[in-house]
């Protein structure tokens, strides 16, 4: 069961595609749907998504992602009473726990008391041990986890067909750092497609690097020599098609480019080359 | 006396009125199954509750022994889709684009007699639920 949960974090976050309800949403949620509203509910989704993906990250957590990738889709999101819950296929942001505490038409200001991104497994190990023999430091290294635990604030701000969402969070639970995005989206419907694009900035903290690419002194080997990135702005762009199939079943397509910044790029564990991504999916939706 | 009369009438009169009206739901029945008006698919699917959906649509009916002029028509619209003579056409294809259902009729061109009405409705993957008060919630 937690496997299968740290897949479905797994897939949200090292896949980080985006592409189609509801207090303030995630935007690839408000993007796709061209609508948002505060109303209770949400909808269910289950698919199975395939694709290619050209990943620069080493680590094993996210090198499982390389290549051809079939996978499961799943979008889960419900609101009630301004609390939500939400794992949006194909999201950046990863799953969001929160409560939407005020909006008019234009605005809506959410609390996130969880932006869960990355992924974790008990079997790997947050701090590779420096007393530990070089092999185990390096297998350590390879295998950490990458699971951030942000928590902030969201901020959208809806200008006529055009959504922008700023979001600050800090992880709450091992201190690993501020991670910030300012993106933009907006939806087109051509015939019964919705075709959507998001463009994202996306600051990560020292801290964040340091966590998912650094090497401390005390840990290094000479594979993994000692490496202390600082903080990074990196850019994305995502492009995406959405078609009902059916009143049950949509038909979803995906292309994605991020950007690898250079403060990352001299890791032992990380290509020098972006994020890019291109895939389908066919989902079946349970409840909306 | 004469009142008397007169209502029974008017009782004679209102009873003729419902037996034409019965009468004359079988003949648009009988019309209609004689037509076999149908159109394919009767259905079109948006992602989205309130989008316009698009759908090709193929009408079909049985050919006209009349040689009169057939029109398609949108029920309570006054211009046709398109017109024809009686046995040159039994099959028309049209473009839907509605985010409500649309019905459509086969009607005579000369006494607008409706020959077949069928229906397309508009179905979709999510409901539209945008609802958006302003204010602070204090849970």
């Amino acid at each position: 069961m937690y496997k299968n949960l740290s897949a479905i974090c797994l897939f949200v976050s090292a896949i980080a595609i985006h592409s189609v309800h509801c207090t303030a949403e995630d935007i690839a949620t408000d993007v796709k749907n061209g609508n948002r509203s505060n109303q209770d509910g949400g909808f269910l989704e289950l698919g199975l998504l395939t694709g290619y993906m050209n990943n620069p990250f080493h680590l094993k957590a996210k090198s499982e992602m390389e290549d051809t990738v079939i996978d499961l889709d799943a979008s889960f999101v419900y609101r009630k009473s301004g609390f939500f819950a939400e794992a949006v296929f194909a999201t950046q942001d990863g799953v969001n726990l929160g409560y939407n505490f005020w909006q008019n038409e234009n605005w809506s200001v959410d609390l996130l008391a969880g932006s869960l991104s990355g992924s974790y497994d008990f079997d790997f190990k947050d701090e590779p041990r420096a007393a530990n023999e070089e092999e185990q430091r390096n297998k350590e290294l390879y295998h950490r986890n990458t699971f951030h635990t942000g928590t902030g604030v969201r901020v959208t701000r809806y200008i006529h067909d055009y959504v922008v969402q700023y979001r600050l969070v800090t992880d709450v639970l091992d201190d690993n750092g501020v991670i910030s995005t300012l993106r933009l989206g907006r939806a087109w419907q051509y015939r019964n497609w919705s075709v959507h694009a998001i463009l994202s900035a996306i600051y990560t903290s020292k801290e964040t690097n340091q966590y998912w690419f650094g090497v401390k002194q005390s840990q290094s080997t000479p594979q993994n020599p000692p490496f202390y990135p600082e903080a990074s702005l990196s850019y994305s762009a995502v492009f995406g098609v959405t078609r009902p199939i059916n009143e049950k079943w949509v038909f979803r397509g995906i292309a994605g480019w991020e950007e690898t910044p250079d403060e990352i790029k001299p890791s032992t564990f990380v290509d020098d080359k972006d994020r890019s991504y291109l895939g389908v999916s066919v989902s079946r939706v349970f409840w909306n | 006396m004469h009142r008397c009369f007169m209502d029974k009438r008017i009782l004679l009169l209102g009873i003729l009125l419902q037996i034409l009206a019965l009468v004359a739901v079988p003949v648009v029945a009988d019309s209609d199954s004689a037509v076999n008006f149908q159109v394919k698919p009767d259905r079109c699917i948006a992602l989205r509750q309130g989008q316009i959906c698009y759908q090709k649509l193929t009408f079909s009916w049985s050919p006209q022994s009349q040689e009169e002029e057939i029109c398609l028509f949108e029920k309570g619209s006054d211009t046709p889709i398109h017109c024809w003579l009686g046995q040159s056409l039994t099959q028309f294809k049209h473009e839907f684009e509605s985010n409500t259902e649309i019905t459509y009729q086969l009607q005579r061109k000369s006494s607008r007699a409706i020959l077949g009405e069928a229906t397309v409705n508009v179905a979709w993957v999510y409901k539209n639920s945008k609802k958006v008060s302003t204010g602070w919630r204090l849970f």
